[in-house]
């Protein structure tokens, strides 16, 4: 038997919060890598998706 | 009696006082990128680092809730400003602002981003039994 095969492991987790120029709070992500619930999951891709919008309606707003 | 070992999880407690202690060499410098890739043990670098300069984190010790573990998960937080719109779905943990070793390195769902917009990551590592 192999005696290193025991060990342990390390586990990271990562939030985001995304914030505008002035500093004010757009979007509170909550966990975007590591373990959560599928409600946790689907609340992120929601505001994920409404950053995503609001940056093709910036893009828009300047090309045009 | 076949051969055993485990570190307990005092010692692995311990892998996050280390990091987080005075004088030692911590991975806490934060850099974003917008590469795609699938994360690798192997990996040395992001797939596509941005432009803005790796930003230092603020570390601290707290406790996963584990028996007996208080200090066992190293936290590092920091918030990187974006110079211009982009989607960013990488991040990397440093242990220097411009040279050193990549810690850490995930990458997750876009967050857009538009200039002068920033994103404030909060990363927690455990070491946990495995």
């Amino acid at each position: 038997m192999d005696a290193t095969a025991a060990r342990g492991k390390a586990e990271t987790t990562i939030k985001a919060r995304v914030f505008d120029e002035n500093g004010k709070l757009l979007a509170d992500l909550g966990t975007i890598v590591g373990k959560r619930t599928k409600a946790e999951k689907a609340g992120t891709e929601k505001k994920l998706k409404s950053l995503k919008a609001r940056a093709k309606r910036n893009s828009r707003k300047e090309s045009g | 009696m076949s051969d055993d070992v485990t570190v307990v999880d005092k010692g692995l407690e311990q892998c996050a006082v280390q990091i987080n202690a005075a004088g030692a060499t911590a991975p806490n410098w934060h850099e974003w990128g917008t590469g795609t890739d699938a994360t690798d043990r192997t990996d040395v670098d992001l797939t596509t680092p941005s432009a803005e300069p790796r930003e230092e984190g603020t570390e601290t010790l707290v406790a996963s809730g584990a028996a007996g573990a208080e200090t066992d998960v190293y936290q590092t937080v920091a918030t990187i400003e974006s110079d211009s719109e982009q989607a960013i779905t990488e991040i990397g943990l440093w242990t220097d602002e411009t040279v050193g070793f990549l810690f850490l390195h995930a990458v997750f769902a876009a967050i857009n981003v538009l200039d002068g917009n920033s994103i404030e990551f909060t990363v927690q590592t455990t070491f946990a039994p495995g």
